[in-house]
């Protein structure tokens, strides 16, 4: 877990760490959860090969992890290969789209599903004259086109003044900042992860852009972009997967856990992790058999509670249907980094694609 | 038109913090000859410091930093310069290479270590936060702050460099180290001044743009290949160079980002590439210094004739039987892992034995070979997709493909010599990283996947996944088959090579590389040779790649990242070069110890990158020097250093 | 140790073995300068004086023999050390600093000279009238000549007391190379000791007072410049010159 995403793949740890503590401390479970971590640098030939060792070397039955979505897919059809389940941290549509199997269950909340709740809110919120930047890869070009179509679908009035890409781990964004802020956009829409949206957001920041241009990223409300960033996210807006506030007897039972274990509030991606372990373990249970294949064939449609509250791997692409809200960063009470303004959400339901758009036949 | 100046302003401002990293990274290879990848790393290290510093202090904390984090950085600087770098002056620039590799994974380490993984930032003072008018068009403060810091810092050091009897010294020694000495100075004394000032100097680039940007781990990786384009472009060894080179690649890439955003991340390669065609010494370096530098370059190789030829069979044999029974214990005395995880060392066997043709025999130093081994896996891939299943077919227009790219590149850069030669080819392979992140039929960042590889031709065969064997008691899987296939191809390969180079083609290329001139001379024409073993390397590694590829199920632009090119030429030194074994054994024991590691210590590059440090300093012609085989001292061939004041250390 | 004269020469080899790497080009050569005199090596190319002079220098270790300056060894120093005790080389390819002002060329000697007077920057520069007046054109804008002119006065300021030139004469034109001859010349009559590696075997027994022959490696000839301009046979069979 490093790389450009290493400061998430350890939350997500996190995460991991508390779903298999719950899952072994439990009576409801009638096995335990043995676990061991690897190091996959972000490169999709390590997670592979690391992918490989848990499998031969480790008789692992279960594979959960990678932030990265190209190396959540590598193990995708490695998972598929070797008939082992497989829950990716890839937030990349593809992995429950196209490049789905049925061995791969993702408890994540995609791009798409950001894109269904965030993207209808921009033009009747903010404004219809906007500009996409993304970095040049899968997940970039994702909300480029899931972001154009869930905002024109809501307002045919939006346009989209001009579109500019950046490679992923970009450093420096002022040529973009600069274009942007001599248009007519009235937001801006950020396909950035991780490092790229802060940077850009801190050098759009300096640059004044914020003065003019409403920016907005469906990552923009994460814990450790709003760390990152402290004053200079506030007045941004951002989808939100998750949110400590959430209000399900779950979650506070998981934010008490992450509370006492570790320091502050848990994240998206802790919440990913420990919701990887526990939906899985519904499953396994449910089953009642710990062999993948059993599970693989029972999991999917199967009611299971999640931090969210009751929630089911959807049977046409086994993705999660998790609820997604709309947020806002503003200023917090205790000074430092912003805190989120929850403003809207769409259900789980709702934010997720119907069966016949999803590109992926189990 | 504003929009055009604005852009302009924003060229400058990372122009010139570029500029901060290459003019010493430039003088430091002009003094002492040194290329130091730990610039990058000692750069971000300034930021990190400025984390700390401007954190507690608050608004003025930024101020300090400024002076503070680039002394800190100096003095560590100094220290490494005097401890690690010291003891190999006068050894073939390579290992310098290798020695600051092994610091970039210490240091990146280190800052993990104390800073943690997480993206952070601090922000610049807040007299600098905002904006002004200039011209009738606002423009952030702090910008144009780094503008006149940097060019006010480089002005400074151009007047030192220019004024004073160090800067003197430093500027001839950047031209003609040995004329400096010849003069009766001991240049030497002035190597720690260089490098800690050079650091500093990095540091305070560091810290100007950490307010700029976040800071992270990665900072000092991503920052260092465009400062060498920057000193290859600008001349090495040249100041003015550097700050020329620094300007230019800092607006013109700001510029094509915007106007031309196709040719991202490819026009500082194409540039560079076509400055040092026409222009071998760069825009502003010196061609004499170059013609002066070039024979001094020869490697320590290990050498071929150590054991018997009895002996050599039997070890031969020995190692080829051990691979052979690998697969027989799986399940009964280990676990199946064993064999994917030999199957990779295979690999990066043929790829290491790839490059130690043109590295061990050539005395070329590929910093670019990735690109090969990229093209093959990708060929692969793309063949398998859409053309044929057949492995066969895929293979064989892999290893093509390689060889015709490596035939083009040759052409074009065989012509320059040293360290010219591992400059370019490292920007040929950073324009193939990033062509594949350009096209859709290419995969960009998602790779290739979905193929079902045959063995067999023309549809008929079975699929590499299916071919599993059993004969009574012994089951063969098909991983397994694959395994032997691997085996039997490394096997053929290696003893391919050998026979060419026991040929006289290989003699003469032996000759070429103990003295380019003087093969010139006996009538060899020593361009045609090296091309030619460029050729049947990158054609070798094309396979590796292609392998890769079939035993992976698919490809991503990783497999053509500078880093893959830099591990292998660790990993060829760490075996001992242009003994052909030596390398496949340094991969072997790379990989191993890098799975080990990296499975029980959270710092294990730190670990590796310490063994490596230990290597290149007290055992530099690799692990075929130390193994027990080579006990019989006498006949070892130690032909350590061909350097002018040799100093074979250990014996 | 070598043989031990009655008086201390010089400079003085004694055996000396060297080469590069496992190739060994000198194969045991012993020669003497003393002070004042004016000494010529000479020989083919290839024969093996180039690297004399860079053993003598310090580039390369002997692998056998002596080399005594003054009477001590130094045939394991550096070659900053060789210079500062006075050995001043001119190279063979001048090695003007080309970035360098024709001044700082010839300054930046002054700062490795650390225990004898070397001469004036200016003094030097204006042994050469070629040089005058292009005192801040960079070193690279020179021509050949030029170039061993300046080596010439960069090789005075840093005070030498032996001083080593490489076929100083090799590449100019004929009226550059009288020129040259006639520095040297004059550098003689100051009284400072000089070897003089020639291929031009006029200018070298014009200049010299004793000529050594080198042959692969091997002194073949030592003896005066008159025993040498007698020996019809040395000139013939290792310098291929007949008259």
């Amino acid at each position: 877990m490093e790389g450009p995403y290493s400061g998430l793949g350890s939350n997500q740890r996190e995460g991991y760490e508390l779903g298999i503590q719950k899952i072994n401390e439990s009576d409801e479970f009638d096995f335990t959860i043995d676990a061991t971590f690897e190091n996959t640098k972000s490169e999709v030939s390590t997670a592979r090969q690391k992918a490989q060792k848990l499998v031969q070397q480790d008789d692992k039955d279960y594979l959960s992890g990678c932030v990265s979505s190209a190396a959540s897919l590598a193990i995708n059809s490695f998972a598929q290969e070797q008939e082992i389940l497989w829950v990716p941290g890839g937030g990349a549509i593809q992995i429950t789209g196209s490049g789905c199997n049925e061995w791969s269950f993702r408890a994540e909340t995609h791009s798409g599903q950001i894109a269904r709740a965030f993207g209808p809110w921009i033009p009747k919120n903010i404004g219809t004259q906007g500009w996409i930047h993304y970095a040049d890869y899968s997940y970039g070009k994702d909300i480029n086109t899931s972001f154009t179509e869930q905002m024109q679908a809501s307002d045919a009035s939006v346009n989209i003044v001009g579109r500019s890409t950046s490679q992923l781990g970009a450093t420096n964004f002022s040529s973009y900042i600069s274009q942007i802020e001599n248009s007519e956009a009235e937001f801006v829409v950020l396909g950035l992860a991780g490092g790229d949206l802060i940077t850009f957001v801190k050098q759009a920041v300096d640059a004044g852009l914020k003065e003019t241009v409403t920016i907005t990223s469906p990552t923009m409300c994460m814990q450790a972009i709003r760390n990152a960033l402290g004053e200079a996210a506030n007045g941004t807006y951002g989808g939100v997967r998750y949110d400590p506030k959430i209000d399900t007897p779950a979650n506070q039972d998981f934010v008490e856990r992450y509370q006492e274990e570790y320091d502050g509030n848990p994240d998206a991606f802790a919440r990913a992790g420990f919701d990887a372990i526990w939906m899985t373990a519904q499953g396994i249970q449910e089953a009642d058999d710990t062999g993948p294949a059993t599970v693989k064939d029972s999991l999917p449609g199967q009611e299971v509670s999640s931090v969210f509250g009751s929630n089911t791997y959807r049977e046409c692409n086994n993705q999660a249907t998790n609820p997604v809200w709309v947020g806002r960063n503003v200023p917090s009470d205790q000074g430092g980094s912003s805190s989120v303004e929850l403003l809207s959400q769409k259900s789980g339901q709702e934010a997720v694609a119907p069966c016949s758009e999803v590109n992926c036949s189990l | 038109m504003s929009l055009l100046f604005e852009q302009l302003l924003n060229g400058l401002t990372i122009g010139v913090v570029y500029v901060l990293i290459a003019a010493g990274l430039s003088v430091i290879f002009g003094v002492m000859d040194v290329i130091n990848f730990s610039h990058g790393e000692l750069f971000a290290l300034g930021a990190y410091f400025a984390i700390s510093l401007a954190a507690p202090f608050g608004g003025p904390g930024f101020w300090l930093a400024l002076v503070v984090a680039p002394l800190l950085v100096g003095i560590i600087g100094a220290a490494i310069e005097r401890f690690t770098i010291r003891p190999l002056y006068g050894r073939n620039p390579l290992y310098q290479i290798l020695l600051t590799f092994g610091l970039v994974l210490v240091i990146a380490d280190i800052i993990v270590l104390l800073w943690g993984r997480q993206q952070q930032q601090f922000s610049g003072p807040p007299s600098l936060a905002g904006s002004i008018q200039i011209f009738g068009f606002s423009y952030s403060l702090y910008n144009l702050f780094i503008i006149t810091f940097g060019l006010a810092l480089a002005g400074a050091i151009w007047y030192g460099l220019n004024n004073t009897r160090v800067g003197l010294v430093i500027r001839a020694g950047a031209q003609d180290r040995e004329m400096v000495q010849n003069l009766g100075i001991e240049i030497d004394r002035y190597y720690t001044l260089v490098f800690g000032v050079g650091s500093a100097i990095a540091a305070a680039g560091g810290v100007v743009l950490g307010g700029y940007q976040s800071v992270s781990p990665a900072m000092g990786h991503s920052v260092i290949i465009p400062a060498f384009v920057i000193v290859v472009l600008g001349g090495l060894g040249s100041f003015r160079g550097a700050v020329a080179g620094g300007l230019l690649v800092g607006v013109i890439q700001t510029l094509t980002r915007s106007y031309v955003p196709l040719l991202e991340g490819l026009v500082v390669f194409l540039l560079m590439i076509a400055v040092l065609l026409v222009k071998p010494s760069g825009l502003f370096g010196d061609p004499e210094w170059q013609e002066a530098g070039g024979e001094h370059t020869t490697l320590s190789t290990g050498s071929g004739g150590i054991l018997s030829k009895s002996q050599r069979l039997r070890v031969g044999a020995t190692v080829v039987g051990a691979l052979l029974v690998i697969p027989l214990g799986t399940n009964v005395l280990y676990s199946p892992y064993i064999v994917s995880i030999t199957s990779d060392i295979l690999i990066w066997a043929l790829f290491a034995l790839s490059l130690d043709l043109v590295l061990g025999y050539a005395g070329l130093v590929s910093l670019g070979h990735a690109m090969f081994y990229g093209l093959g896996a990708y060929t692969t891939m793309l063949t398998m997709i859409h053309l044929t299943p057949s492995v066969l077919v895929a293979l064989v227009l892999a290893i093509i493909v390689a060889a015709i790219i490596a035939w083009v590149v040759g052409y074009l850069s065989i012509r320059v010599s040293g360290i010219y030669f591992a400059m370019i080819t490292l920007a040929f392979a950073q324009v193939f990283y990033n062509l594949v992140y350009k096209f859709e039929w290419t995969g960009s960042s998602q790779g290739l996947y979905g193929a079902t590889p045959m063995y067999g031709i023309a549809g008929i065969g079975v699929a590499v996944g299916d071919l599993s064997l059993s004969a009574g008691p012994i089951s063969i899987s098909s991983a397994e088959v694959f395994y032997y296939l691997l085996v039997v191809i490394a096997v053929c390969s290696f003893l391919l090579v050998r026979r060419i180079m026991v040929a006289p083609f290989g003699s003469v290329l032996k000759s070429i590389r103990e003295s380019q001139k003087r093969s010139r001379f006996v009538g060899y024409n020593v361009t045609a040779h090296k091309r030619n073993a460029f050729v049947l390397s990158g054609g070798l590694a094309g396979l590796a790649g292609g392998l890769y590829a079939i035993s992976n199920g698919f490809v991503s632009p990783d497999v053509l990242h500078w880093l893959r090119s830099g591990e292998l030429v660790v990993m060829a030194v760490l075996g001992g070069i242009g003994t052909l074994y030596g390398p496949m054994l340094g991969a072997g024991v790379f990989i191993f110890f890098e799975d080990l590691l990296s499975t029980y210590i959270e710092q294990w590059r730190m670990v590796l990158g310490t063994i490596f440090i230990l290597f290149v300093i007290y055992i530099p012609r690799g692990i075929v020097s130390i193994g027990p085989y080579l006990r019989d001292r006498g006949i070892i061939d130690i032909t350590e250093q061909k350097f002018e004041r040799s100093e074979i250390d250990d014996d | 140790m070598g043989s031990s004269n009655s008086h201390t020469h010089l400079l003085e080899l004694d055996d000396v073995r060297s080469g590069y790497g496992e190739t060994e080009v000198l194969n045991g050569i012993s020669m003497t300068v003393d002070e004042g005199e004016v000494v010529a090596l000479i020989g083919r190319n290839g024969a093996g004086k180039t690297t004399t002079l860079r053993t003598i220098m310090g580039h390369l270790v002997p692998t056998t023999g002596t080399i005594n300056y003054r009477g001590s060894d130094i045939s394991q120093r550096d070659v900053a050390k060789t210079a500062q005790q006075g050995i001043t080389l001119v190279p063979e390819d001048r090695q003007i600093f080309p970035g360098l002002s024709i001044r700082e060329n010839a300054k930046i000697s002054e700062v490795g000279t650390t225990h004898n007077e070397g001469w004036d920057v200016d003094d030097a520069l204006s042994l050469f009238a070629n040089l005058e007046g292009k005192e801040n054109r960079p070193g690279s804008a020179l021509s050949g000549g030029e170039q061993q002119m300046l080596a010439i006065a960069r090789a005075l300021v840093s005070g030498p007391e032996l001083l080593v030139l490489d076929e100083p004469t090799e590449g100019l034109a004929p009226k550059i190379v009288d020129e040259v001859a006639g520095i040297i010349a004059d550098l003689k009559s100051r009284g400072l000791t000089i070897l003089l590696v020639e291929q031009n075997v006029e200018t070298a027994i014009e200049l010299a007072d004793r000529v050594y022959v080198l042959d692969r490696g091997e002194i073949v000839f030592e003896g005066t410049t008159e025993e040498f301009t007698a020996d019809e046979n040395i000139k013939e069979s290792y310098l291929g010159i007949s008259e």
